[in-house]
């Protein structure tokens, strides 16, 4: 039996530069992005007839669809919840193409978040919303402030000090160190330089723990299978897509537990599922990194290890180029740059393309993960086979 | 820098838990179905979905589950070095809040803690945590 998702294919892949200041607007940047996606696709503009966009994104579907010069589009959507939804782009683009809703989907992701609005700055209104108001008085006020709480006590309870967090920003830093296309290309670091940057949130994340701001805009090209057999790429297989919700967005304090991740395991359980694979399938993985301690925690709601046991398995170079399972090639978000995740989805690509300039040896499966901590998606990307 | 002063946005779900900090009570909700309390406010049981409940006071000791300590941003309601933290109240019952009279080197996850209120605008006033006495 083939998987619905097995119909599905990513023919094309576009971005522009990451930088601190693009100098252009978040209009500019999508529209170079897609025009880049469909050149490498081969695909013609009258022929996207599908937009997947990110919630976050200032760039309304119509207005993308219409600056693009796109015929009528008969599917359009937008994920939820920021870098939780960057997979959800793909799921539902894929939906599309596989119940016929549209034959070509463009997603895409488009941002000026450093020289714009940054995420990791306060931003408070002059009143407070209902939900707001139970944590935005206590000085809790960007993605770090909340998860630190999470982090906290994660450390608390599996003894985990925060150089146990190092090796994660050591491995990003030196995929983005040999990656032409990363804003810290050229500039590895060491455990020293990570155990000596300054606290955001004691004890639970240092500088070099939390991602870059970034501007730039990443796009992805989803079309059938039999639509890929006369474009100009060879074909990504999605071999399987998932979602997770489980509590609230960037609050998860008051389940029972506040270390599990339990929208990361249950998306998993979901894609492991359907991909009829498990982790020591995949050679190489792209988990979302806004902070370093994220990963840990996913690789444990993920199934590579158990409850704790995320530190060891991060450590002594495991997830570095050469180690048994490489971690965010590209140089992840700390190190490449922060575009929702949709980055770390075009490494993956270029991982199964074989085009990657660090290029992980055998690779027949990927997985790529959305933000943890807020509902979150997952995808696993294979080698198309006939 | 002066401090802005907190003033909480209300909504027909929390509104009874504002207006009790007024009198220096923290309410919880306890479900008339089921029996179970819950926090932060919401109009339906998540166990039994019950519409019914009566708000009650919350024990003002707990247990401290998680802290934290703020270094960057700075925020406007808050002066430097602030404390978060978690405390378990009663089961079901964990609130987010500050820490205060205690450094990050001194707080430890276990440890007793008690409730107090710091004043905001317009008579409401904000749950806080200090180590219990």
């Amino acid at each position: 039996v083939t998987a619905p998702w097995d119909r599905t294919v990513i023919v094309g892949l576009g971005q522009t530069e990451f930088s601190r200041n693009s100098g252009r607007s978040e209009l500019r940047l999508a529209v170079e992005a897609i025009t880049s996606a469909l050149d490498d696709a081969g695909v013609g503009v009258d022929e996207v007839d599908g937009l997947s966009g990110f919630d976050m994104d200032s760039n309304d579907p119509c207005l993308v669809a219409t600056a693009m010069g796109f015929s009528p589009l008969t599917y359009f959507a937008r994920s939820l919840y920021g870098g939780g939804g960057g997979c959800s782009t793909i799921m539902g683009a894929a939906m599309a193409v596989a119940t016929g809703s549209a034959e070509v989907v463009v997603a895409f992701r488009a941002m000026n978040e450093r020289s714009g609005v940054r995420f990791g700055t306060v931003r408070v209104g002059d009143r407070l919303t209902p939900g707001a108001s139970f944590s935005v008085p206590y000085g809790m006020h960007t993605a770090a402030h909340g998860f630190s709480l999470n982090i906290a006590r994660y450390m608390h309870d599996y003894g985990v000090v925060n150089a146990d967090f190092a090796p994660v920003a050591v491995a990003d830093r030196r995929h983005a160190a040999t990656n032409p296309l990363a804003y810290f290309y050229g500039r590895p670091i060491t455990l020293e330089d990570h155990q000596s940057s300054r606290w955001i949130v004691e004890p639970a994340l240092r500088l070099l723990d939390c991602c870059l701001e970034s501007d730039g805009a990443v796009a992805v090209v989803v079309t059938s299978k039999e639509r890929a057999g006369d474009l100009r790429q060879k074909p990504v297989r999605i071999a399987a897509a998932s979602q997770g919700l489980s509590g609230p967005s960037m609050r998860s304090f008051y389940g029972r537990s506040v270390t599990e991740m339990p929208e990361v395991a249950a998306s998993a359980r979901k894609l492991w599922g359907a991909a009829q694979i498990g982790p020591t399938d995949v050679q190489t993985a792209v988990l979302y990194d806004h902070f370093t301690p994220m990963v840990l925690m996913q690789l444990e709601a993920l199934g590579f290890c158990g409850p704790g046991e995320g530190k060891d398995f991060v450590a002594g170079g495991r997830i570095e180029l050469g180690g048994e399972l490489p971690i965010n090639p590209n140089g992840g978000q700390l190190g490449e740059a922060y575009i929702h995740g949709m980055n770390g989805l075009a490494e993956a690509v270029r991982q199964l393309r074989g085009t990657s300039v660090n290029q992980v040896h055998g690779v027949e499966h990927v997985l790529v993960t959305s933000g943890p901590g807020v509902p979150t998606s997952a995808l696993i990307l294979g080698v198309a086979g006939d | 820098m002066a401090m802005r002063q907190f003033e909480p946005g209300c909504d027909h779900d929390t509104e009874f838990y504002w207006e009790g900090t007024k009198s220096g009570v923290l309410l919880v909700q306890r479900c008339s179905g089921c029996g179970s309390l819950r926090h932060p406010p919401s109009p339906v049981c998540p166990h039994c979905q019950s519409l019914e409940w009566e708000a009650e006071e919350a024990p003002t000791r707990g247990v401290l589950y998680s802290v934290s300590m703020v270094h960057h941003p700075p925020s406007p309601f808050q002066p430097p070095g602030y404390l978060l933290c978690l405390v378990d109240l009663v089961a079901g019952v964990r609130v987010a809040a500050n820490l205060r009279g205690c450094t990050l080197a001194h707080a430890r996850i276990g440890m007793a803690v008690e409730l107090f209120f710091e004043p905001g605008a317009n008579g409401f006033q904000l749950p806080q945590f200090r180590p219990a006495r």
